[in-house]
């Protein structure tokens, strides 16, 4: 089990979105991907679902973190 | 065809974009009238002409655009999920037929079909409020500019409201409509309405294209309070034709919020990360900008009308409401819907293939060097417009008018350019920061 991190802040919309899908493309079965966000991705989490993924999202310091899986089957 | 928007998905990209599409035709009909403005133009502000041209831009444009903006951010900003999608389809159809019948009227003196058009106005704004007031009630996202969109709408719903009765009053001459009753509803529309919406949504979309990190408004309450007050003052005291020196506490009143909003910017802007300034940027300093302008014509008027009550001073309050329509909430408009719909064609058109394909980013979509053509083009015609009431120049008047003529049929063409296939101008990759594996 690996945990894949992905710094999204500072970045404008929709990159933060383009780099999760694009990192979630090799995320392993048993990974996470933890994601730093400046702000609640909402449009992001429709495309998770319909791509088989589950997620926490969480306040952290000054920004969020969204943590990515995938579903169990 | 659904019926219901999924909970925060973005709406489907042909419910949304129509509005933006149609709304540059307000625009170009208040050019071509300023156009064909004559020497008559400065004799008062309310002449047919005058009030045709305000309600093109204010009706036709500005609250088309807004309407649009709003359908789409209630879901993707606000967490919010719109009540139905075949009211927005039913309300676009309304809104659109409704527009030329009500401008038309005006420009001709029409009453009968102005009462006509004035509630097909108000019917779309019936069906408008429905579908956006329960989609923000749906909203996971608490902040403020939940608030100020709230405030918006309900004074959206009071201008409609007393526009109505005035258009009814005029027609079955039940009481005169005096310059202040007209002054109020025109508060309550630019400011209550359009004002209070450009300010909250600034609040959100500022900081997410700019980057803004490290710091937070002030004044973002304070200026929803103040603005809220001032208006439901000065639009109540205005019925009763109140002395020249109140008129003057009121109108500091009603300056005080959009001041601070202009000083809370200001800060986001300083704090940006991104600083090479693409368009929405520049259009955020130029509506800054030209608010300032609005606000100084503003006290203006209110100085002639203290000083010397029996001259004619038509000319600055075109000017005073010129500047607040197309300078202050025309300049933000433009600049922000080349945010605003390319993200929608974006998500709409590549978000599916994105980790499958190479895909563009919203910078691909809109031609940024077009878009500021398109804005500069804008600034400048509020600026001769400005110029040629405060000159009470009819040459310069209709030379602005070609101007805006111009630049709705541009804004629509750079528009219109979005929809092309695009292609992404940078390599597949995740990221240009580190992917870590631990």
């Amino acid at each position: 089990m690996a945990q894949v991190e992905l710094d999204n802040r500072g970045l404008m919309p929709p990159e933060p979105m383009v780099r999760i899908l694009s990192a979630l493309a090799t995320l392993g079965d048993d990974d996470d991907l933890v994601a730093l966000m400046d702000r609640e991705p909402m449009l992001l989490y429709p495309e998770l679902e319909r791509r088989g993924f589950v997620w926490t999202f969480a306040e952290a310091g000054d920004g969020y973190v969204l943590t990515i899986r995938k579903a169990s089957p | 065809m659904s019926a219901r928007v999924t909970p925060a998905e973005s709406p489907p990209l042909w419910l949304v974009a129509p509005f933006f599409l149609a709304a540059p035709a307000g625009l170009a009909a208040a050019g071509v009238i300023i156009a064909g403005a004559n020497s008559d133009s400065f004799a008062g502000v309310n002449l047919p002409r005058n009030l045709a041209i305000v309600h093109a831009l204010v009706v036709g444009w500005v609250t088309t655009t807004m309407m649009g903006a709003t359908y789409q951010l209630i879901p993707a900003v606000l967490g919010g999920r719109l009540f139905s999608a075949w009211l927005v389809r039913l309300q676009f159809a309304l809104h659109v037929c409704a527009v030329p019948v009500f401008v038309w009227a005006f420009y001709h003196w029409d009453l009968p079909l102005l009462e006509i058009g004035g509630m097909m106005v108000c019917g779309s704004l019936v069906l408008y409020l429905a579908n956006a007031v329960l989609g923000l009630a749906r909203g996971s996202r608490p902040g403020v500019t939940r608030w100020y969109v709230m405030a918006a709408l309900s004074f959206l719903l009071a201008t409609g409201g007393f526009g109505l009765l005035w258009v009814m009053a005029m027609r079955h001459a039940l009481f005169p409509i005096t310059f202040d009753r007209i002054a109020a509803h025109a508060h309550l529309g630019l400011l209550g309405w359009l004002g209070l919406t450009v300010m909250g949504v600034s609040y959100q979309l500022v900081p997410m294209f700019n980057v803004v990190r490290g710091t937070e408004p002030r004044f973002s309450r304070v200026a929803l309070v103040v603005t809220v007050a001032a208006l439901i003052a000065f639009a109540g005291v205005m019925l009763l034709a109140p002395p020249r020196p109140v008129r003057v506490v009121f109108a500091i009143g009603l300056a005080a919020g959009p001041i601070l909003w202009g000083l809370d910017l200001l800060r986001l802007m300083h704090h940006r990360s991104r600083r090479n300034l693409d368009v929405q940027g520049r259009a955020t300093y130029l509506s800054l900008t030209m608010l300032a302008v609005t606000i100084a014509l503003g006290f203006t008027v209110l100085a002639m009308q203290v000083v010397s009550p029996e001259r004619n001073n038509t000319h600055v309050v075109v000017a005073y409401a010129m500047a607040g329509v197309l300078g202050w909430m025309g300049t933000m408009l433009i600049g922000n819907t080349y945010k605003i719909l390319p993200f929608l064609l974006w998500y709409h058109r590549y978000r599916p293939l994105v980790g499958r394909a190479p895909v563009p980013v919203t910078a691909d979509i809109y031609n940024d060097r077009a878009a500021t053509a398109v804005l500069a083009s804008h600034a400048a015609g509020v600026a001769v417009l400005v110029l040629a009431a405060l000159l009470e120049n009819t040459w310069l008047l209709r030379a602005s008018g070609g101007i805006f003529a111009a630049v709705a049929v541009a804004h629509l063409g750079t528009m219109l350019h979005m929809f092309l296939p695009k292609t992404s101008s940078r390599p597949m990759a995740p990221a240009t920061r580190p992917l870590v594996a631990r």
